[in-house]
């Protein structure tokens, strides 16, 4: 394998392009361009469906694509068998060998590649070692926990020192506080190990933690390509707005220059936005503001309808008068709480200028 | 309303277990009834003549050659049978766990079609396509491919060849099974971490399917030892078997006694057998886990 050396300590660029996999008519993937930098963390997110995990399975080989290129480094890796290509995998249901313990499991991909005795040794006390598994070895994979057969999963796919790491919603059968947990462990373990590494998951609050560049793909192509923080802020259209963090999108008013809702004119922070179709409403980007409080504010009037207590945050309910439903949150402290009105009052919900986003129905 | 005592909960869970008990006790009674009662009323029988107690029987069989040749050629066939299931029925079970649910279950209706057609049928069908003029002697005579006709029955391969077509169901349904629970996952896994598909196979499908194995040979091996329509009617009186002797002893001489004593050794014989192979391979751990 022709590993990149020069672009980190092991990463390898990808570069997809023009990558077509159809299922009779349906197309999975729909001519994707994608280019990967060399240890960049990448999070293919979207909902099921998508094509996510179809082009996961194209990058490892296991889905011949129909046509287009894929190439690893300088390498095309188009037509290589998945044996050949040198990448580790993270399977969704970890597929760990049931018949070997956890050092068999982690050693096997080194035995394949024909490592000496002292080399496997020294590699999987390292890798155990990496995933906090110190000690694990003669276990039976039937006496560990789900976290810990993610760790092993994690230590098998990278103690050969893959060009890349592939991960098939590797979390998504853990509890929430565990999942939270790896999530951290497994970007300290990207940070460690530099491999270029790509994430499916369709729960957009771990890509938004996890990655470095979020791909979100629907119906086989790309949505929108970007850093968490610009995907959330800046979303390229609807379906990113709603897919990624909780929105209510009120649709502006048609045939209008500027935005306007209900004829009243949209404040915004510039004139960028102004061919947008809808307003995109946050729960934490928006608050209960007062009447007379008008000054670089969107106001909404409306009644609040519920309020649910969730511990961290308060969530409120706002049906406005079209009948549409917002959300707002807001915090718990006691001088919050002691301030939210009763349950069925009319209340105004404000959304600041420079908070206001204005998306397209579908991408420029 | 008052708190239930302890004692009151307890009888409620004991009442409940009483029931489960029940419920199994029907089938409890059948093994009692169809399997133990017979096996102990053989052994009793085994031990006595009209006298009363007597090894007679069992010193019979062990000053006698021709019943240690009878047990070598029973264990023998039934051995060569189950190998040739194991051959013919893996790569079948192999396929057929490979395929789409619904077109693996129309090839295992296939494998178990043959179970609607009586046992004698078969077997006089095996007689009609491999006697000396049967359609395979035929063939391959016209095909040019042999001058004289093969002795393909009333020998040791007419017996193993019939026997082999009966027990493949029983070695192929238990290997269907083990395979179908091998998580398709496990062989992209290894694929992934650089194996090649032949040594992903070998390395870790072939493991894990050995349980289906050693449940299908055991089945298979234990059917033919007391095997006996088909040896009878494709060895024609030239292949003795156990079985056999035991039906000559008990109808032809009314000797309840010796007959009852090959039983008993034949059963002793498998078990010790079934004994050492637990020692070799370890089937409690290849059973208990997959």
């Amino acid at each position: 394998m022709t590993s990149d050396k020069q672009t980190g300590k092991a990463g390898v660029p990808i570069t997809i392009r023009q990558l077509v996999k159809t299922y009779g008519s349906y197309r999975a993937l729909d001519a994707l361009d994608l280019d990967i930098a060399g240890g960049e963390f990448l999070t293919l997110l979207g909902p099921s469906g998508s094509g996510k995990s179809t082009l996961l399975m194209a990058i490892a080989g296991f889905i011949r694509p129909d046509s287009g290129l894929l190439q690893f480094g300088a390498t095309d890796v188009t037509r290589l068998e998945p044996h050949k290509r040198n990448i580790g995998v993270v399977f969704q249901n970890y597929a760990l060998f049931p018949h070997m313990t956890v050092a068999q499991n982690v050693a096997y991909p080194l035995k394949l590649r024909n490592a000496d005795k002292a080399r496997i040794d020294e590699r999987v006390r390292w890798a155990l070692a990496l995933v906090k598994l110190d000690g694990f070895g003669d276990r039976s994979i039937h006496q560990l926990s789900g976290g810990q057969r993610q760790r092993v999963a994690l230590a098998r796919a990278v103690v050969f020192e893959p060009s890349v790491l592939l991960m098939d919603e590797p979390l998504s059968a853990l509890d929430k506080k565990l999942r939270e947990h790896m999530q951290i462990e497994i970007r300290r373990l990207h940070e460690t190990l530099g491999v270029t590494t790509i994430y499916v998951t369709h729960d957009q609050r771990e890509a938004l933690t996890m990655s470095d560049r979020i791909a979100v793909i629907n119906h086989g192509r790309f949505a929108q390509i970007g850093a968490p923080k610009a995907l959330y802020e800046k979303p390229a259209s609807r379906f990113v707005a709603e897919f990624i963090g909780d929105a209510t999108l009120l649709p502006l008013d048609a045939g209008q220059k500027r935005p306007t809702f209900r004829g009243r004119a949209v404040k915004t922070k510039d004139a960028s936005q102004d061919n947008g179709s809808y307003i995109v409403l946050r729960p934490e980007k928006i608050r209960l503001v007062g009447k007379d409080e008008d000054a670089g504010w969107n106001c909404f009037a409306g009644t609040l309808d519920d309020i649910v207590y969730q511990g961290e945050s308060v969530l409120l309910s706002v049906r406005l008068e079209g009948g549409e439903t917002l959300f707002l949150r807001q915090p718990t402290d006691q001088q919050s709480l002691a301030a939210l009105p009763e349950r069925n009052q009319p209340v105004e919900v404000g959304l600041h200028a420079n908070d206001t986003l204005i998306v397209p129905e579908e991408a420029a | 309303m008052a708190p239930h005592a302890a004692e009151a909960m307890e009888g409620d869970a004991r009442r409940e277990r009483l029931r489960l008990l029940a419920l199994s006790s029907p089938a409890f009674l059948l093994v009692f009834v169809v399997l133990l009662i017979p096996v102990g009323w053989l052994f009793f029988l085994s031990f006595i003549d009209k006298d009363g107690f007597t090894l007679s029987h069992y010193a019979r069989l062990w000053q006698n050659d021709a019943y240690f040749e009878i047990f070598r050629v029973t264990f023998l066939s039934s051995f060569l049978v189950t190998v040739l299931t194991v051959v013919l029925g893996y790569p079948l079970a192999y396929l057929l766990s490979q395929l789409p649910r619904r077109a693996a279950i129309i090839g295992l209706t296939v494998v178990l079609l043959p179970f609607w057609t009586s046992l004698l049928v078969r077997t006089y069908a095996w007689l009609v396509l491999l006697q000396r003029k049967g359609l395979v002697n035929s063939t391959l005579m016209s095909l040019g491919l042999i001058d004289e006709p093969l002795n393909l029955v009333y020998n040791m391969s007419g017996v193993v060849i019939g026997m082999v077509h009966i027990m493949l169901p029983f070695m192929v349904l238990p290997l269907y099974a083990t395979m179908r629970s091998i998580d398709p996952g496990l062989m992209r896994a290894a694929i992934s971490l650089g194996a090649p598909r032949r040594k992903a196979f070998f390395t870790i499908f072939a493991p894990l399917s050995l349980p289906g194995v050693i449940a299908g040979s055991l089945l298979v091996f234990i059917y033919c030892l007391g095997f006996y329509i088909t040896p009878q009617v494709l060895g024609g009186g030239r292949i003795n078997l156990v079985s056999m002797k035991i039906l000559e002893n008990a109808t032809i001489y009314s000797d309840w006694g010796a007959a009852s004593a090959l039983g008993v050794v034949l059963l002793v014989v498998t078990l010790l057998l079934f004994k050492a192979i637990q020692m070799i391979v370890p089937v409690d751990r290849l059973m208990g886990r997959s």
